[in-house]
């Protein structure tokens, strides 16, 4: 048996180990482990079918001149970050 | 200063409390002076008619005092109760006790907490308690008993202490007149440990005296 060499000693030892967690918490996950999103935020919008067929005409016309796939969601963004 | 024994393990209800006071009393029998301490905070304080000391160490500044004090003490026994689910608080009383006492009961889990609180507590000794005395159990239940032996040799103390159906009047609100079988459970409980005690503490330990009460 090993005693402390004072009450003060005794009380932070005894204290301490009356309110250790039962189970240690997990540590949190590293922020590298976790996919970035890019910041972006999803939103739903409601188009009116005449302005959507202006933008999927727009998409179809590029992707005919590029030959890579060009959504209506690509071009309804760029005349956005235009429109700043 | 008075012996201290702390009697722990993280399980919930296999004894602890029972074979705390069960200590307390054998040792009063036994004409040695005990005290039992009470450090489990969800617990109640019940000193009304018990025959030996009973102290609050619910608070760890209380506790550390009467530790501390127990120094000064000459003879005697200081009986630790701890509580359940406070593995980091029974392995420091573990560490500044005389004896760590793991008491558990026939059943798997109970078999499983002890296992870890053995692991756990390197100098400690499991104690089955409430042991079944009808022979079909007691021959089920004894496969614990030889499991624990073999994954811990010499960390069992035997032999076991007996069920009593009685032994629920030690955690009554008072404790006037204990009937003639606890008092024998308790008498019996305190030898076998008093006489472990001294084998540890190579015949420091005092040897049991006439009983005085009972």
């Amino acid at each position: 048996m090993k005693r402390p060499a004072n009450v003060a000693d005794l009380t932070a030892s005894l204290t301490a180990a009356a309110q250790a967690p039962l189970v240690r918490s997990a540590p949190e996950p590293a922020n590298e482990a976790q996919p970035k999103r890019g910041g972006s935020k999803a939103v739903f919008l409601r188009v009116p079918d005449g302005l959507h067929a202006r933008y999927e005409a727009e998409a179809v016309a590029r992707t005919k001149a590029t030959g890579k796939g060009v959504t209506v969601q690509q071009v309804m963004l760029e005349k956005l970050e235009g429109a700043l | 200063m008075s012996h201290l024994v702390y009697v722990g393990g993280r399980k919930g209800g296999c004894g602890k409390t029972t074979t705390a006071l069960m200590l307390c009393l054998g040792a009063i029998l036994r004409g040695q002076p005990s005290t039992y301490v009470l450090t489990d905070p969800v617990k109640e304080l019940k000193p009304e008619g018990r025959p030996f000391g009973v102290i609050d160490g619910r608070d760890p500044a209380s506790l550390a005092q009467i530790i501390a004090n127990n120094a000064k003490v000459l003879n005697g026994w200081l009986i630790v109760d701890g509580g359940g689910n406070r593995p980091a608080f029974d392995a420091e009383m573990a560490r500044l006790s005389d004896l760590c006492l793991l008491p558990f009961a026939d059943d798997e889990e109970m078999t499983d907490c002890v296992r870890m609180d053995l692991a756990a507590i390197p100098h400690a000794l499991a104690w089955p308690v409430n042991w079944p005395t009808n022979k079909m159990a007691a021959t089920s239940a004894q496969r614990h008993i030889d499991e624990l032996a073999q994954d811990f040799p010499l960390r069992l103390l035997a032999p076991p202490i007996f069920e009593v159906r009685s032994s629920k009047e030690l955690l009554g609100k008072s404790l006037e007149n204990p009937s003639t079988a606890v008092r024998s459970a308790a008498r019996r409980a305190f030898e076998i440990m008093a006489d472990r005690f001294d084998e540890i503490t190579h015949g420091k330990a005092p040897q049991p005296q006439l009983a005085a009460v009972g």
